[in-house]
């Protein structure tokens, strides 16, 4: 089943869809940060279209999407890529295209394709690859980015184990590279939320991260600094949007706060 | 000697005991269906049979009702196949329940 907002938002995830609706303030049109076009190794996959449907069933109007774990990923990742080119060609209002790499091979070529052809950021997945922040040829890619002003999301959620200790030299390296903390750093979020305060173009993004960490984010870091994700296929727009919104409420973040994490603070980088 | 029945007090602590225990329940559940754990099905029960009976004095009643009726829908939907729909039920009920403790803990 790819997309069936009925099931998201029916039965006993009615009564908190219409809380998360109530909550969104009016005229905020959300930004999901986080989404996969594609196919994963795990057998998870979405499309173009139906990212689109979930999109407009829950009244979302933009998405950052990105390959998810491609099995045929081959060396560069090309073919995702492509995949999730030929749907932002499709929907070019509703996606904004990142690709992905695999830092562990020759990605000087597939960099330099991609950004040639318009892609607006880079995805790395440090678990999915298996490489650390710091490993020299990661290190060179960040700075390949930072000079071509390019946005970068670094998963730090599950099964990360070393994120603020590895990344910070980076962060201070290049003050002007733009970060996105994809699962924002959860496993070290009130560590990641003290090292990288003072680095105003690191965003903590918020999908599948459980509310206890979010009220912690919440608690220790400017709203300015959070946007909303949701890692479809892996999480739902209802349930995510959930996650922030209780989050953020429990955290006493202000009302006026909510329109930057749910759209304003990433519609910065991708007007 | 004055037995106690968990029915009869609702402070604090015994409340925050009674819900960290469901809390509990909810993780493993969760990591069981994240890492697709052959034993899924049976973390989900523990934690469905976790949110049975009354909570102390009553008190948290309304959340744990809340609660049961997202964990029987998430584990309905992973028996049908439906991963997506079945992770966001737990992931809402679990984060119910953790905001819930932390308002408790600040009262």
């Amino acid at each position: 089943m790819e997309h069936d907002i009925e099931a998201l938002t029916g039965g006993a995830m009615a009564s908190i869809w219409s809380w998360v609706r109530a909550k969104i303030p009016a005229g905020v049109e959300v930004f999901d940060a986080h989404a996969h076009i594609g196919t994963d190794v795990d057998g998870r996959t979405m499309t173009g279209d139906g990212m689109r449907e979930r999109m407009e069933a829950a009244g979302v109007k933009k998405s950052i999407v990105f390959p998810l774990n491609d099995p045929n990923a081959r060396d560069d990742f090309s073919g995702p890529n492509d995949v999730v080119w030929r749907a932002y060609e499709e929907y070019p209002s509703s996606f904004v295209p990142f690709f992905r790499l695999n830092p562990h091979l020759d990605y000087d070529r597939e960099f330099s394709r991609c950004v040639e052809r318009g892609f607006m950021g880079l995805k790395l997945h440090p678990v999915s690859q298996e490489f650390e922040l710091d490993d020299p040829r990661v290190v060179r890619l960040f700075g390949m980015a930072a000079e071509t002003d390019l946005p970068i999301l670094i998963h730090t959620g599950f099964a990360m184990q070393r994120i603020v200790e590895p990344l910070l030299p980076t962060v201070e390296a290049h003050p002007g590279l733009r970060l996105i903390l994809g699962h924002c750093a959860m496993v070290e979020v009130l560590s990641a939320t003290r090292a990288f305060e003072g680095h105003p173009n690191v965003l903590f993004e918020t999908s599948v991260v459980q509310a206890k960490d979010l009220y912690e984010l919440c608690c220790s870091v400017d709203p300015s600094r959070i946007c909303f994700g949701s890692d479809i296929p892996y999480g739902d727009l209802p349930s995510t949007l959930h996650s922030i919104l209780a989050a953020a409420e429990a955290a006493g973040v202000p009302e006026e706060a909510l329109p930057g994490i749910l759209s304003e603070n990433i519609r910065r980088w991708f007007p | 000697m004055v037995s106690l029945r968990a029915g009869e007090r609702a402070g604090a602590a015994l409340r925050t005991a009674h819900l960290l225990r469901i809390d509990s329940y909810m993780d493993i559940a969760i990591l069981a269906m994240w890492t697709a754990s052959p034993r899924v099905d049976a973390m989900l029960g523990m934690a469905e049979a976790s949110l049975r009976g009354g909570s102390p004095g009553g008190k948290d009643d309304e959340l744990i009702e809340k609660l049961r009726a997202l964990v029987r829908e998430g584990r309905e939907y992973l028996a049908g196949g439906d991963f997506s729909v079945a992770m966001g039920r737990m992931r809402v009920a679990h984060d119910l329940l953790s905001l819930h403790i932390i308002r408790l803990s600040d009262e």
